[in-house]
């Protein structure tokens, strides 16, 4: 009888140590969402901007630290993960392009909250909110965010197949659910399409971490 | 490279730029046009109130020696209540926000009988305004408390013998009051220096 963790394995297709590489690196890689959770943690007392520093900077310095070791062991994960990034581009843009037409026909806002983020990385007074200072550091925060994701998705697993880009989708999905509307002042309260729009991004993330090698395969 | 590969890399880069460019012209064309008009509306209702009842805090006695001469008099100090009103508005998400209310300064003057028996003159920093990151029990909270804010204003003015309450028979002593707020008011984007004033008949309760 197979213990679960060996099922695991299989399904991945790597040794336990592969997997524990991936595993750190993918760990470190998910940093900047570290430091958006330390952020609400705290009701913004750390600010966003001090966050990506130690919670998210940090970390992905030591990610690389650790995949340059996994490189030197002969895992081939780790020298990909320049490729990875690249992939990564795309499943984020497009989650953002799914909220365009909700944004056009709707009127459902997509980066109110990116003001917010904005000032608290730059440390703005609150009367510089709606300014783009704000809305391009609040942007660059979601954008790196949203490429880590990818990058997690393409260190854990070796082969990109539709059903684990859905499954892991799935997981940002509640993490979505979970935490926005108690800790997104403005996002408290949403009505049903909220919870439908936010499914309904994920899953085109999912189709773009699915996408992504294969149209960068097309360029050799 | 294979072949039309490279018509992808257009494709690729409208795709990773898109959302974003659309981002920039709808908050240039939309967000902010109808945040800033929303923040005038909201800026526009908003009103003061001045208590008419003003309310006498402490009479202090002073004396001092003019050369050989004692010289006393008596300062009184009052306390008079303003008002913020309709300081909750919508912002362009449907979201309730406060408008920040700061640099605040009141002037008034209270003449009883021809005489000007107290003035105010008094600055405020900022009112209670919630910062956003609050959650949302406790932002609500911050938000009805601070709809209608009041603030104290001391008010200061001499007492005997220009005005000597313990010669006064009752409680009460009708002035008239003229007065101006002078407020830097804040929606989520748009600001302005509003200034209210008004004239009324108030009362002034000494016991």
């Amino acid at each position: 009888m197979l213990s679960s963790s060996t099922i695991i394995l299989r399904i991945l297709g790597y040794s336990g140590r592969e997997l524990a590489y991936r595993g750190v690196v993918a760990g470190f890689l998910v940093s900047p969402t570290y430091a958006l959770l330390v952020f609400w943690f705290t009701f913004g007392n750390i600010s966003l901007g001090t966050a990506m520093i130690y919670f998210a900077m940090v970390p992905l310095i030591l990610g690389l630290l650790v995949a340059s070791v996994a490189r030197s062991r002969g895992y081939e994960f780790a020298n990909r993960l320049g490729l990875y990034g690249i992939y990564s581009l795309l499943p984020y843009a497009l989650y953002d392009w799914t909220r365009v037409p909700m944004n056009y026909f709707l009127g459902l806002p997509f980066w109110d909250h990116w003001f917010d983020w904005g000032i608290s990385v730059m440390g703005l007074p609150v009367s510089q909110t709606f300014s783009y200072t704000a809305l391009t550091m609040g942007l660059l925060t979601h954008v790196l965010r949203g490429w880590s994701f990818g990058m997690v998705y393409y260190t854990l697993i070796r082969k990109p197949t539709l059903r684990s880009a859905f499954l892991w989708a799935w997981v940002l999905t509640i993490f979505y659910w979970a935490f926005f509307p108690v800790y997104v002042l403005v996002d408290s309260r949403p009505p049903f399409i909220w919870w439908f729009v936010a499914w309904m991004s994920h899953m085109a993330l999912a189709v773009g971490l699915w996408l992504a090698p294969k149209i960068h395969q097309r360029f050799y | 490279m294979k072949k039309n590969a490279l018509l992808l890399i257009p494709i690729l880069i409208l795709s990773y730029v898109g959302p974003y460019a659309y981002v920039y012209a709808m908050t240039e064309a939309d967000v902010f046009p109808r945040v800033e008009r929303g923040d005038h509306e909201a800026i526009g209702k908003m009103s003061v109130r001045v208590d008419t009842q003003a309310r006498m805090v402490i009479s202090q006695s002073f004396s001092r020696n003019v050369g050989t001469e004692l010289v006393s008099w008596t300062e009184v100090t009052y306390e008079v209540l303003l008002g913020f009103n309709n300081r909750i508005f919508t912002t362009y998400i449907n979201f309730p926000a406060l408008l920040d209310v700061s640099k605040i300064t009141f002037k008034a003057t209270g003449i009883f009988n021809g005489t000007a028996i107290m003035t105010c003159n008094q600055y405020y920093d900022s009112l209670v305004a919630p910062t956003g990151f609050e959650i949302l029990a406790v932002f609500q909270s911050i938000l009805l408390a601070g709809n209608n804010s009041f603030v104290n204003a001391f008010c200061y003015g001499p007492g005997a013998p220009t005005v000597d309450y313990a010669a006064l028979s009752g409680t009460l002593l009708p002035i008239t009051l003229s007065w101006e707020i002078k407020a830097t008011v804040r929606g989520e984007r748009a600001e302005e220096t509003r200034t209210w004033s008004g004239v009324q008949s108030a009362i002034i309760r000494f016991r």
